[in-house]
């Protein structure tokens, strides 16, 4: 069932890339402050930004941890199983909390919500 | 159908926004409406009155604003994003005291709220994207 206040937004960019990561992060913060319901999707390059110790010069740290996110009550955060997989990252050296999906369970999340932001 | 844009591309350095710009004018004479269009990050170039095009290409901010004049669409831009490129309007200006600024009328700085409410409020919203 798509629920109407639900927001997926997906990452598909590398950490350093830009502000693809920062701005993408705002935009569901700013969802989850309007009451929807958000899910983060990492999917491609976008995968790295779930790798802790990383550091970026002058810039605070972006590493989207569950702790972080759920004070803004985004409380999904998921993974392509696949794109982890085509870059040789393991599973268990990524932040915690993370959800992998396969191909299938990404095509249903897709279809089960009602807004995408696609970064 | 009632639809807003997403341009995250800034001009003549992709082609984001001119899609865009073709779409709305497709939307627009296939009878739909659009109600605004969000520049958000490097999307917000657009809206710079200091950019200049070569002499051969389409201005586009011109067109953005003609697209404003004759069906009444929106211009919104994030003012986070504007802001970290170089992008104020005469108010923020004037308060972090610049001398000069570069968004005008029709466009407008706005916050990302206005982007989930679009979202939420139309029956579709297309994002062009580098």
């Amino acid at each position: 069932m798509t629920q109407t206040n639900s927001l997926l937004v997906v990452i598909r960019q590398a950490p350093q890339s830009s502000h693809w990561l920062r701005e993408a992060l705002d935009a569901a913060m700013v969802g989850a402050a309007f009451g929807q319901k958000v899910s983060l999707l990492f999917m491609g390059q976008g995968v790295l930004a779930l790798l802790p110790g990383q550091a970026l010069g002058s810039e605070k740290s972006l590493l989207p941890t569950q702790e972080t996110l759920a004070m803004y009550d985004i409380q999904h955060l998921c993974v392509s199983a696949a794109d982890l997989h085509a870059l040789n990252v393991k599973a268990e050296n990524l932040v915690e909390g993370i959800t992998l999906l396969d191909e299938e369970q990404m095509r249903i999340y897709f279809a089960d919500t009602a807004n995408i932001l696609n970064f | 159908m009632q639809y807003a844009l997403l341009v995250m591309g800034a001009p003549y350095v992709s082609q984001a926004p001119h899609s865009a710009l073709r779409f709305a004018h497709a939307l627009i004479d296939q009878g739909h409406n659009l109600e605004s269009v969000f520049f958000y990050h490097d999307g917000v170039h657009n809206a710079s009155s200091l950019v200049t095009p070569a002499q051969n290409a389409t201005c586009l901010r011109s067109a953005w604003k003609a697209l404003h004049h004759q069906y009444d669409v929106q211009l919104d831009v994030c003012i986070a994003a504007a802001l970290h490129r170089g992008l104020v309007d005469s108010a923020e200006a004037k308060r972090r005291e610049y001398s000069t600024y570069n968004v005008e009328s029709p466009f407008e700085l706005t916050g990302l709220g206005q982007l989930i409410t679009l979202q939420q409020r139309c029956d579709r919203l297309i994002t062009f994207a580098p």
